[in-house]
C-alpha cells in the first residue's frame, strides 16, 4: 500500500493532471495431461505494478520490481513518456464515484488447497475416460486456477482493494475413422474456486467429448442451406461476444481501434433500431459466478450492468472514463488491463443476449432448419459487420425432428439482417466462459463471459471450404 | 548478471534435490506509442523481468516462475516434481551447444532509443500520411520498440546469453471520398536506420486514397494475387500451426499424414529460418538453448519438415530444430511458461514474377492488400475465412479500381496447390499480435472461391 501511495503521489508531485496506480501479485497454476502422460505441472508466480499519468496524453510504466528506487524510475518513465508527446491535447475524463472499498470473489473451495496430486489424477481420470474407443487418437485434460490480489489507488482518492479466484477445467478429444479427424472440447470456468471444477464432473464431461468426437468423425460434412438455425447456448455466447460485445466497446465506436481491432458498423445509431424487437443484450461485470466478474474496473469505476440493446434498438456502448465525457454519459466500468503490465482499455465483461418467452420445442418448431450445437472459430470483418463462425457440430431439423450431426458446419452472416431475422429466443439462459479475448497493442487476452439462451434465426449455412 | 542468477538458480535447485535443473531469465522492455484519430494518444513502457525454473527427478519435472530469485523458488520446483508421475516423454535438458553469432539481431542505438524519440518516430509516420493526400482522413497505429534480453543455464553444462532488439510501424489510413476507404502498411526492423517511419505513412495513405470509390464484386470464382501483408496474414494463421510440430503430434494440423508428401504446387519453397541475419524473430539459441536455423518445411512443393522444440521433438523421433520459444502475448521471450515450438522468421522463397508482370498476366481477377481476421475455422482440414479490408479488380491485366469488401471462405491445402504466380517482391510483414514475422512474396492463387 504505501509504495503504491509513495508511487501516486511521485507522479502528481512531477506535474501529472492525474495518476492512478495498480499493483497486483498473483499465483497461477496449470495442470496439463495429455494421451495419458502428465505432461505440465507449473505453478507461476508475478507480482508488479502499472503506473498511469495524465499530462493530456497518457503515460505508463509498469514494473516487476517493487522496491522504491524502481518504482521512482517507473513514474519518471510514464512521466517522460507522457511528455514525450508534442501535441497533449486529449485525456478529458468523466467523473466517477471516488471508491475506497474491498471487493472479493473466492469462491467456496481454494483450489491452492486441493492436493497437487488430487488435481493430477483428476485430469489423468478424465484424459482416461476421454478415450471411448480406439478412434479416439489423442486426448487431454487440464485444471487451472489463478488467485489474483490487486489494489488500486488514484490521484482523486480512490483506493480499492480486491482478490479473486477464476478456477478452469477442460476435457478434449480428437477422433480420426478413414481420412476424416475431428475434435470436440468442453470447458468450465468462472469466477470462483475449485467447486467450477467438481460441477464440471470430468469424467463424465470427457467421456461424453470422445463420444462426439467419434460421432462426428463418423457424420458427413454439413451441405450448404440457407435456412433457418437454431443455436445453443455455447454458440450464442459466440456469437454474442463478436458481433454484440466487441462493437459495443465505445473505443472501437470512435474508431480508436481501427489500426487493428477495427470499429463498430453501428457507430451513430444510438436509439436506432438494429434488430428484431425480441433481442435484448445486456453487458455486466456483476453476473456472480462468470468468468467476467468485477467489482470494480481498472479506472477504479463501479461495474454496473448496462443495457446495449432492447427490443432491438440500441442503447448504448461500454466506456472508459473518457470515452464517456466524450459521449456525455456516466461512465460505466469496462476498462481493464490484462495485468499491470499493460495500459487499461475499453472491454467487454460478462455480456449476453438476455432470455426470452420461448420453449426450447418452439424453436424447433420449423418445417426446415439447421441446428448447431458448440461454437469453434469466428473470422469477423473488422466493422464487426459481416461474420462467420464454425459451430463443434450440426443437425437438421426436419418437422422438428433432429438429423445427424453433421461436421464441419459454419454460419455466415450479415449482423443486422442477422439480428433482424431473431423470431425466437428461448428461456434457458447459460453463461459461458471466454479465456482468450484479443485487443490493444501489444496484444492483451482477457477472461471475458458471454452467453444467451438458444436462439433462431437465419443464416447461410456453409459447409467445407 | 542474468546468467550468474541462472546458474546460482540451478546450483542452489541441485542443492534442493533435483537431479537436473534448468533456469531461464529473461528482461524485456516494450515501449509502445499508440496513435488514434491523428494523433498520439498514449506512450508506454513496460518492464518485465523474471525467473523460470525446471527441477527434474528422473523424469519428473516441476515448472515454476517468479519476479525474483530466492531459495524458496528452487524448492517449489522441487516439491511440484516430486508430486507428479514421471512424463516418459520428458528427454532431459540439452547438452551444451556452440550456437554462431547472428548478424544483426542487436542494436545498440535501438537498446538505448529514448521515449521522445520514439514519440517523434510515431509523430513521423503519422505526418507522412496526413502529408500525403488532402483526402486523407482519420490514421491510427502504433510504433512498438522491443528489446529483449535473456539468459539460460542447466545442470548439463549449458549456459548462454541472448540480446535481441527490433523496431516495428504499423498505420492504418482512411480516405474521404465516394465509399470512404482505408490502406495500412506496417514496416519492421532489428535495427534503428533500417526503419523509415515515413515509408509507413505514406504506404498506407496511397493505399487508402487508391480505395477511393470501391466497386462490388460479384460471387464467383477469381484469380486473386495477395500482396505479402496479407499472405502473412493468410500464412500465420493458417499455415504456421499446420508445420508446428506440436500441432502436428496433436493432429489439429492438416499437415499430420503428409511429411514427405508433395502438398503445394511444384517449385514453391517455404522454410523457418530461426537464424536469418536481420531477422524480426532470430536469435542465437532458442529458450532451450539450442541453437536456432534454417528449417525446410515445403521444397519444390513437397512437405519435408516441421518445426520442433526439445518435447515434441522427441516424441517424433526427430532433433529439435531450435524452435523452442517462451512467448505470450506481450512481446519478448518470457520466463514465466515452458517453452513450446514456434515459427520465428517464416521465409516463402520468391519467384521470377515482378508484381505488374504478375498483375499484366493475371488477366481478370482481384489483388488484395489486405486481409482480417483470418482464422481456421476447421484447422484440421485448413478451411478458413477472412475479409479483405483492402482490394482491388484486375480487368485486362490492369488494375482498374478499388473492390468492395469480400469473404473468403477456402481451403489452404488446395489454395497452395494452385499458386499460378510467385512474385520477386518480397517484403516482412507481421500480423496484429503475431509472435513470427513472415517474409514473403505476392503470391497468386487460381479459382478462389468469393462471397
Amino acid at each position: 500500500m504505501e509504495i503504491a501511495e509513495h508511487a501516486v503521489e511521485l507522479a502528481m508531485k512531477l506535474g501529472a493532471a492525474y495518476a492512478d496506480v495498480r499493483t497486483e501479485n498473483s499465483r497461477n497454476e496449470t495442470i496439463l495431461v495429455k494421451d495419458g502422460k502428465v505432461e505440465k505441472v507449473a505453478s507461476e508466480l508475478q507480482q508488479g505494478m502499472g503506473i498511469r499519468v495524465l499530462f493530456g496524453t497518457w503515460g505508463f510504466a509498469s514494473t516487476t520490481e517493487l522496491v522504491k528506487p524502481a518504482v521512482d524510475r517507473g513514474v519518471k518513465t510514464a512521466v517522460s513518456m507522457a511528455k514525450a508527446v508534442k501535441h497533449r491535447a486529449g485525456g478529458k475524463m468523466a467523473e466517477a464515484e471516488v471508491a475506497e472499498a474491498r471487493a472479493h470473489a473466492g469462491g467456496k473451495i481454494d483450489p491452492f488447497e486441493v492436493d497437487l496430486s488430487e488435481k493430477i489424477d483428476m485430469c489423468l481420470e478424465a484424459d482416461r475416460r476421454a478415450r471411448v474407443d480406439g478412434h479416439v487418437k489423442r486426448t487431454s485434460a487440464s485444471i487451472a486456477a489463478q488467485k489474483l490480489q490487486k489494489l488500486f489507488l488514484s490521484s482523486e482518492g480512490a483506493r480499492i482493494q480486491s482478490d479473486r479466484v477464476i478456477t478452469y477445467a477442460g476435457v478434449f478429444a480428437l477422433a480420426k475413422k478413414g481420412a476424416v479427424t475431428e475434435y470436440f472440447e468442453d470447458l468450465a470456468g468462472g469466477t470462483g474456486g475449485f467447486e467450477i471444477v467438481r460441477r464440471f464432473d470430468m469424467p463424465t464431461r470427457a467421456e461424453d467429448v470422445g463420444k462426439h468426437a467419434v460421432a462426428l468423425a463418423s457424420a458427413k460434412a454439413m451441405p450448404k442451406h440457407r435456412l433457418p438455425v437454431v443455436m445453443d447456448q455455447d454458440f450464442v455466447a459466440l456469437l454474442t461476444h463478436e458481433i454484440i460485445g466487441h462493437p459495443s466497446e465505445a473505443d472501437r465506436v470512435l474508431g480508436r481501434e481501427a489500426a487493428w481491432a477495427g470499429k463498430a458498423w453501428w457507430a451513430g445509431m444510438i436509439g436506432r433500431r438494429i434488430g428484431s424487437k425480441l433481442l435484448n443484450a445486456v453487458d455486466d461485470p456483476r453476473v456472480e459466478g462468470a468468468l467476467g466478474y468485477y467489482e470494480y474496473d481498472d479506472e477504479g469505476v463501479p461495474a454496473r450492468r448496462k443495457q446495449l440493446i432492447r427490443e432491438g434498438k440500441l442503447l448504448g456502448h461500454m466506456h472508459s472514463r473518457e470515452t464517456a465525457a466524450e459521449f456525455k454519459v456516466e461512465p460505466n466500468g469496462n476498462m481493464r488491463a490484462q495485468s499491470f503490465k499493460y495500459l487499461p482499455l475499453i472491454r467487454m465483461s460478462n455480456t449476453f443476449i438476455e432470455p426470452g418467452e420461448h420453449k426450447l420445442e418452439e424453436l424447433f418448431d420449423v418445417k426446415e432448419g439447421v441446428y448447431l450445437k458448440g461454437a469453434k472459430i469466428p473470422s469477423i470483418d473488422s466493422r464487426r459487420y459481416n461474420f462467420q463462425i464454425s459451430a463443434k457440430e450440426a443437425f437438421l431439423i426436419r418437422r422438428g425432428e433432429l438429423v445427424g450431426p453433421f461436421r464441419d458446419a459454419s454460419i455466415m452472416g450479415i449482423a443486422p439482417e442477422f439480428f433482424s431475422s431473431i423470431d425466437a429466443v428461448g428461456r434457458d439462459f447459460e453463461m459461458r466462459p471466454i479465456p482468450n479475448c484479443g485487443k490493444g497493442d501489444p496484444m492483451q487476452t482477457l477472461h471475458v463471459g458471454n452467453g444467451g439462451p438458444h436462439l433462431r434465426g437465419l443464416a447461410l449455412v456453409a459447409g467445407v471450404g | 548478471m542474468m546468467l550468474e542468477i541462472a546458474e546460482r538458480a540451478i546450483e542452489l535447485t541441485k542443492k534442493s534435490g533435483a537431479d537436473q535443473a534448468e533456469a531461464f531469465v529473461s528482461e524485456n522492455l516494450v515501449t509502445t506509442v499508440r496513435i488514434a484519430a491523428s494523433r498520439v494518444i498514449e506512450t508506454k513502457k513496460v518492464f518485465d523481468y523474471g525467473i523460470g525454473l525446471r527441477a527434474a527427478l528422473g523424469q519428473k519435472v516441476g515448472f515454476t516462475c517468479a519476479n525474483s530469485f530466492s531459495q524458496e523458488l528452487s524448492e517449489r520446483a522441487v516439491s511440484i516434481a516430486r508430486a507428479r508421475p514421471p512424463n516418459p516423454d520428458f528427454n532431459g535438458f540439452p547438452e551444451p551447444t556452440k550456437p554462431k553469432k547472428v548478424r544483426d539481431i542487436y542494436d545498440r542505438a535501438l537498446a538505448k532509443l529514448q521515449p521522445a524519440r520514439a514519440a517523434e518516430l510515431a509523430d513521423l509516420m503519422l505526418q507522412a500520411a496526413l502529408d500525403f493526400d488532402r483526402r486523407v482522413g482519420e490514421a491510427s497505429g502504433a510504433l512498438n520498440v522491443v528489446v529483449e534480453r535473456c539468459a539460460i543455464a542447466n545442470t548439463n553444462g549449458l549456459a548462454g546469453v541472448d540480446e535481441t532488439t527490433r523496431i516495428f510501424g504499423h498505420l492504418t489510413v482512411e480516405a474521404r471520398g465516394a465509399g470512404g476507404s482505408e490502406g495500412a502498411a506496417w514496416l519492421g526492423s532489428t535495427s534503428l536506420r533500417g526503419f523509415d517511419p515515413s515509408e509507413v505513412g505514406k504506404r498506407a495513405a496511397e493505399l487508402a486514397v487508391n480505395s477511393l470509390n470501391p466497386k462490388k464484386v460479384k460471387p464467383g470464382k477469381y484469380a486473386v494475387i495477395l500482396e505479402p501483408a496479407a499472405v502473412a496474414e493468410l500464412f500465420y494463421h493458417v499455415f504456421g500451426y499446420a508445420v508446428n510440430g506440436r500441432d502436428v503430434h496433436d493432429r489439429i494440423s492438416y499437415f499430420a499424414d503428409k511429411l514427405g508428401k508433395v502438398v503445394a504446387v511444384e517449385g514453391l519453397n517455404i522454410y523457418d529460418w530461426g537464424n536469418m541475419a536481420g531477422g524480426m524473430y532470430s536469435k542465437t539459441f532458442d529458450d532451450e538453448g539450442m541453437p536456432t536455423r534454417r528449417t525446410p518445411l515445403i521444397e519444390g512443393g513437397k512437405l519435408v519438415g516441421f518445426v520442433y522444440d526439445r518435447h515434441y521433438a522427441g516424441k517424433a523421433k526427430k532433433d529439435s530444430t531450435g524452435n523452442g520459444l517462451r512467448l505470450i502475448d506481450m512481446p519478448g521471450r518470457y520466463y514465466g511458461v515452458e517453452p513450446s515450438p514456434y515459427i520465428t522468421n517464416l521465409a516463402i522463397e520468391p519467384g521470377d514474377f515482378k508484381r505488374e508482370e504478375l498483375i499484366a498476366d493475371t488477366g481478370e481477377g482481384l489483388l488484395l492488400s489486405r486481409i482480417w481476421y483470418t482464422y481456421p475455422i476447421t484447422p484440421q482440414l485448413g478451411d478458413f475465412s477472412t475479409t479483405s479490408r483492402c482490394g482491388f479488380l484486375i480487368h485486362k491485366g490492369e488494375v482498374v479500381g478499388a473492390a468492395q469488401q469480400v469473404r473468403i471462405h477456402e481451403n489452404l491445402p488446395r489454395l497452395i496447390k494452385q499458386i499460378t504466380g510467385v512474385a520477386s517482391d518480397v517484403k516482412q510483414a507481421m500480423p496484429w499480435g503475431a509472435s513470427a514475422v513472415i517474409n514473403t512474396p505476392s503470391l497468386r492463387f487460381s479459382e478462389v472461391r468469393i462471397s
